[in-house]
């Protein structure tokens, strides 16, 4: 019944309701307690940023306005999954390791800002330990391998070879450090590898 | 008379404050402030990232929590996939079902975020940097710069840093025609207060960082056995690493340089003549250069004119 009366609300601002219903909902509003009013600070509010008149409003909105914006769902983040999760087994003890390796080799480079002044050291995963790198740096053992879909053909290659080329990229990105302009196949890398 | 002195003494000063806000749109001060605004600045926003014929768009949001960044960043488009930062580990969540779900650990986290600092006075050697008209992204004002390389041996970019955040809004990779090559955009951000809370998602850094009792670091030093006799100019030896191949066969090296803006990487390890990547391939802004040195594959990857990656190609030769 409430959100009946806040559709209403809004729907009054948006000048959406004939003459009898804006009267009804005037009324009510008129008649009820200050959590309506305080609706309706809100919504003219959102309104009024959905205008581009937030400039003129902000020195106006008072603290109590502000708190209740912030009470709003957020409409940036997207809708959360029912994200599951894995104990900790045998398989993080390689992703540790693998992720040890990424600070050893150089850590003046991962620093921010600019090039690492280090002198390159070098890293050796011993090749008895099958590691099986993939995007967002994340280890899996040989078991949880699977194919990857390809982020995209390379130009000359099958799809056999653009597949291989688009692993070495991702590792690319991942051991390339956090300086400098990251191209969007890091995060291709993420929307198509990462996890596997 | 003393007002009009007033008013010269006002005068002075408004023309002080003009001066000084000029000076702040220095395209190298504006960087440093662009690199502060990253890592000290909560936000949120959606963003799309494009690279040849494809597109896809993500979220990220930027918190400072208990003096430590946090970051979240989740795909909006192809498999949903969301990758949590903190200070000393990546957790990567894939939902449900009966998937692996891999962990990792990272003392410097590496950052899905497109946000990444540039330290324009480390670069000024090989790129020039200017400020042109500002533009809109994201419903706000930016300044535009421009870093344009000196040689035909890197690629150029456009940056639009917000001027209200100076956090980058939009970066564009062009090639030495202006063309656009790829390119990041914010589509919407969210500054200060009011950012989505990260602080849900400790549990998963928490489980990423988690250490089991019998962890044992496996690796170990060992020389390269492959130099390169003259890299690019600007282009200094940054990483050096091996890794088993997936079938134990053999050891690839890897090899990454950086001029501090573009990164190649350097692939070596034994030739598999049925799975061969030879000549050159490109994928939107990414390319790729394939050489056979002996019985060994050399693969050049990197965002830079094929002319470099040749370079790179051509200056590999054993150590031994």
């Amino acid at each position: 019944m409430k959100d009946q009366f806040a559709e209403q609300l809004s729907a009054l601002l948006d000048g959406e309701l004939n003459t009898q219903e804006q009267d009804r909902t005037v009324s009510r509003l008129l008649g009820d307690d200050e959590t309506a009013m305080n609706k309706l600070g809100r919504y003219q509010l959102i309104g009024s940023v959905v205008r581009g008149e937030y400039d003129v409003l902000a020195s106006e909105i008072s603290g109590r306005v502000s708190a209740a914006l912030a009470d709003e769902p957020t409409v940036l983040a997207p809708p959360r999954r029912a994200w599951r999760w894995a104990k900790p087994a045998a398989g993080i003890a390689v992703a540790a390791s693998v992720a040890v390796a990424a600070i050893v080799v150089a850590p003046g480079f991962m620093q921010q800002p600019g090039i690492g002044d280090s002198t390159p050291a070098v890293v050796v995963a011993q090749p008895e330990q099958p590691i099986q790198l993939v995007a967002s740096g994340i280890v899996t053992s040989p078991a949880n391998q699977r194919s990857v879909a390809a982020p995209g053909q390379w130009q000359t290659l099958d799809a056999e070879l653009s597949d291989r080329l688009n692993r070495l990229v991702i590792e690319h990105h991942e051991f390339g450090g956090r300086t400098g302009i990251k191209g969007p196949v890091a995060h291709i890398g993420l929307v198509n590898y990462a996890g596997r | 008379m003393r007002v009009a002195e007033q008013l010269a003494a006002l005068l002075f000063a408004a023309g002080l404050i003009a001066q000084t806000h000029a000076g702040n749109t220095d395209p190298l001060d504006l960087l440093d402030r662009m690199n502060s605004a990253i890592r000290s600045l909560d936000y949120e926003g959606r963003f799309v990232v494009q690279s040849g014929d494809r597109l896809d768009a993500l979220y990220i949001v930027h918190r400072i929590s208990g003096g430590s960044e946090m970051e979240r960043v989740v795909s909006l488009t192809g498999e949903p996939r969301e990758v949590i930062r903190g200070n000393d580990a990546v957790a990567c969540l894939v939902p449900g079902s009966d998937e692996p779900i891999s962990l990792g650990r990272r003392a410097q986290g590496r950052s899905y975020s497109p946000l990444t600092a540039i330290n324009g006075r480390q670069l000024r050697e090989f790129y020039d940097f200017s400020l042109l008209d500002s533009e809109r992204v994201a419903g706000r004002e930016t300044y535009q710069i421009l870093v344009q390389p000196r040689d035909q041996l890197r690629f150029g970019f456009r940056l639009f840093i917000d001027q209200q955040s100076k956090l980058p809004l939009r970066s564009v990779m062009v090639d030495g025609a202006n063309k656009t090559l790829s390119q990041m955009m914010f589509t919407e951000l969210r500054v200060g207060e009011g950012v989505t809370p990260i602080e849900r998602d400790l549990a998963a850094l928490a489980i990423a960082k988690a250490e089991p009792d019998d962890w044992q670091p496996l690796e170990r030093l060992a020389p390269a056995a492959w130099k390169f006799e003259q890299a690019p100019p600007g282009f200094r030896l940054n990483v050096h690493r091996r890794r088993a191949l997936p079938d134990k066969s053999a050891e690839l090296e890897h090899f990454i340089f950086s001029d501090g803006l573009a990164t190649i990487s350097v692939y070596v390890q034994p030739a598999q003549p049925e799975h061969l990547i030879s000549g050159v391939s490109r994928h939107g802004a990414a390319n790729a250069v394939g050489r056979l040195v002996g019985d060994h594959e050399v693969i050049v990857v990197g965002e830079a004119p094929v002319e470099t990656l040749q370079l790179f190609a051509q200056a590999i030769q054993t150590s031994k």
